[in-house]
């Protein structure tokens, strides 16, 4: 945890919608607030189609948000345009999901690496930018000489290193992660997780970490929010959270996780989940997770729940608490 | 309760490509036994789905070839030798596969109804009447809801979970004696994964099924197998069962594996053991064991001779030098598992 927690990033009630013809709007991100400091890990989780991906791409402005506000340092950077949206990219970068297509296949790795620095016109002169190129694939474990090798010569862990090494070119503070493993061998995700985690440390990077794996965002967040069909469900220290989940969501979504020890696994109880995650176009007000949540009352199909502070920082929004 | 059902003896398979011959699977046998499941594990390009797909035979000529001493044994007979029209009768009723990806494997154009009935007129004389009353009874026994009116529904119209429910209906169509689950879950979220493996352990139980499921995620293992095969490089390097393989793994590979997954009350951000490398090129596999170039614990005679099989027990056994005397002698230790533990 950082030592002075201020706050790098606020997001206050963002809402995304997407228009569907003839249907009417797919609720993505509906309604979602919460705070990432300086320095920490902040990991969002949720199954697919909960939209914590869209979270992150609104966040970061490759879609323009519907309502609510987003503002990092202080500043309103909802809608950036011209200079100050040059101002928030060059501190904001995004690592995504699949290695082989966030690649440009006709581009050497040296000239993915050093377009972010062109365009931001950092370090100029041929021969600083290719030392500059040389330090980041040091940094992240990659040699020199791979400079001018294509993206196809790599398998899909250089290739994220190769994904990670863009991103830190341009001296960003804040990173958002957009499930950087869930393409990867297990043997390998230990590999970039740990890298993650060593320049965190050794650049004072801020990361949203998006991601479905349970047990890794445990392993790498300081504090854990949970989405469900667009709803911010559950929010706490990761710690707190895995120990004491609140939300009877949170709850099934835990018990489901299969624990690698066979003693463990066979005697764990998993919280039976019905049915479905809904349809998440045109909502209407009221729990989300109700359908399917066994202590469901008539309030909850009636009155959306809000984020309650359940004290130090646990935040849970549902009608139980 | 534990008579044998299949038993294959050093499978080998290539692929030929314009960049050479990939011997994807170099010498693997394993034994499953009536009723069990076994788990093979392993990465991606470990030859685990090669090798399934090899006990029904779907290996195609050309580029695949299984190679000529190879033996597949299921139920007494070397299905290896089948010609066309036994495979059609094998394929489907004595052994059944579920696929990795529900979004791809059904056949959009056919309602999923046809899809499952198709497999049962192909292998029984029955009418259509009953083979709809089997269909049914099939949909029920994967728990879909309103299976009179999802009978006549597109895949299109279903989730991916429910997907994947059909897909096993249609494995479960003529109660194969043989299941092959290539990655099941993968696709799915964890809640609706959770609800998959139960069907499946229920079904297990019910029907008295042997399983082969193939994964890479520890976790599902842990829960579904008895036995576990982990492969590497085209090659089994250890198998056992879940208890001998969770909690004494022989192998350096194995038991990296094991702690490469960050455990839910393990510290937070402290380092993750990584293995570290890639796997090898199958084009030009390494002459010793396949493991050598990623191993902390490589010695010479590893990167050019190929570790034989030490047996620990009945049913637990793993290829490593490590294991042999010389080295025992040589670096001074008794127990293998507690160097590996103590690294």
């Amino acid at each position: 945890m950082p030592e002075t927690k201020s706050k790098l990033l606020q997001v206050e009630h963002l809402k995304k919608y997407f228009t569907i013809r003839k249907k009417g709007r797919l609720m993505a991100v509906d309604d979602v607030s919460f705070d990432i400091y300086r320095g920490e890990t902040f990991g969002l989780v949720g199954e697919s189609g909960c939209g914590k991906t869209t979270c992150g791409r609104t966040i970061i402005g490759l879609y323009p948000a519907t309502s609510g506000s987003i503002r990092y340092e202080g500043k309103d950077i909802t809608h950036l345009t011209g200079p100050q949206a040059h101002w928030f990219k060059k501190r904001a970068q995004m690592i995504f999901q699949d290695p082989y297509a966030s690649l440009n296949p006709r581009m050497t790795v040296g000239d993915i690496i050093a377009e972010g620095m062109e365009n931001f016109g950092l370090y100029p002169g041929v021969k600083q930018r290719q030392q500059r190129i040389q330090e980041l694939l040091g940094l992240v474990g990659l040699n020199k000489e791979h400079a001018n090798r294509f993206p196809h010569e790599f398998s899909g862990g250089q290739r994220q290193r190769i994904g990670i090494a863009r991103a830190l070119a341009v001296d960003p503070e804040f990173i958002i992660c957009d499930e950087p493993i869930s393409a990867l061998d297990v043997s390998i995700q230990a590999q970039v997780v740990n890298l993650l985690i060593k320049l965190q440390q050794e650049l004072g990077l801020t990361y949203l970490f998006i991601a479905h794996d349970l047990s890794m965002v445990k392993h790498i967040s300081d504090r854990v929010a949970v989405m469900y069909m667009g709803h911010l469900v559950e929010l706490a220290a990761s710690e707190e959270l895995y120990s004491h989940p609140l939300h009877p969501y949170t709850q099934a979504l835990l018990s489901a996780i299969p624990i690698p020890d066979p003693q463990i696994e066979r005697q764990k109880e998993v919280l039976p989940l019905e049915g479905e995650v809904g349809s998440p176009i045109n909502c209407q007000p009221g729990c989300r997770f109700a359908s399917r949540c066994p202590h469901a009352m008539e309030r909850c199909h009636q009155e959306t729940p809000v984020l309650k502070d359940l004290g130090q920082a646990h935040l849970v929004a549902c009608h139980l608490f | 309760m534990t008579n044998q059902l299949l038993a294959v003896k050093n499978l080998r398979i290539s692929f030929h490509t314009y960049a050479g011959e990939v011997q994807a699977v170099r010498g693997v046998s394993f034994k499953v036994n009536e009723g069990e499941c076994m788990a093979i594990v392993g990465e991606s390009g470990s030859g685990k789905t090669v090798t399934s797909k090899a006990v029904l035979g779907l290996i195609e000529p050309p580029s695949g070839e299984v190679k000529a001493d190879s033996s597949i044994n299921f139920a007494g007979q070397e299905v290896l030798k089948f010609t066309d029209r036994q495979w059609r009768n094998y394929r489907g009723k004595d052994a059944a596969m579920i696929f990795q990806d529900p979004m791809t494997s059904l056949n959009p154009t056919m309602k999923i109804g046809r899809q499952i009935m198709e497999n049962i007129l192909l292998h029984n004389k029955l009418s259509r009447q009953e083979a709809r009353e089997r269909t049914l009874e099939l949909l029920r026994m994967v728990n879909i809801p309103n299976p009179e009116e999802r009978i006549n529904q597109y895949p299109y119209e279903f989730s991916g979970g429910m997907r994947q429910r059909v897909v096993i209906a249609i494995a479960l169509a003529c109660k194969p004696r043989l299941m092959i689950a290539d990655e099941p879950t993968t696709a799915l979220d964890v809640t609706i994964q959770a609800q998959i493996l139960q069907l499946l352990r229920n079904i297990q139980k019910q029907e008295h099924t042997a399983v082969i499921m193939i994964t890479h995620d520890l976790g599902v293992v842990a829960g579904m197998a008895d036995y576990i095969s982990v492969m590497y490089a085209g090659r089994i390097v250890e198998q056992g069962t879940v208890a001998e393989i969770f909690s004494h793994p022989q192998h350096p590979y194995t038991s990296a594996l094991l702690k490469a997954v960050p455990s839910l009350n393990q510290e937070n951000k402290a380092r993750l053991q990584i293995i570290p490398g890639t796997p090898p090129d199958m084009i030009a596999p390494p002459q010793g064991c396949g493991f050598a170039s990623r191993c902390q614990y490589c010695m010479k005679v590893c990167q050019h001779r190929d570790p034989a099989y030490t047996s620990f027990s009945d049913t637990h056994q793993a290829a490593c030098w490590l294991h042999d005397d010389l080295a025992k002698a040589a670096f001074d230790y008794q127990d293998v598992s507690e160097v590996l533990n103590h690294a």
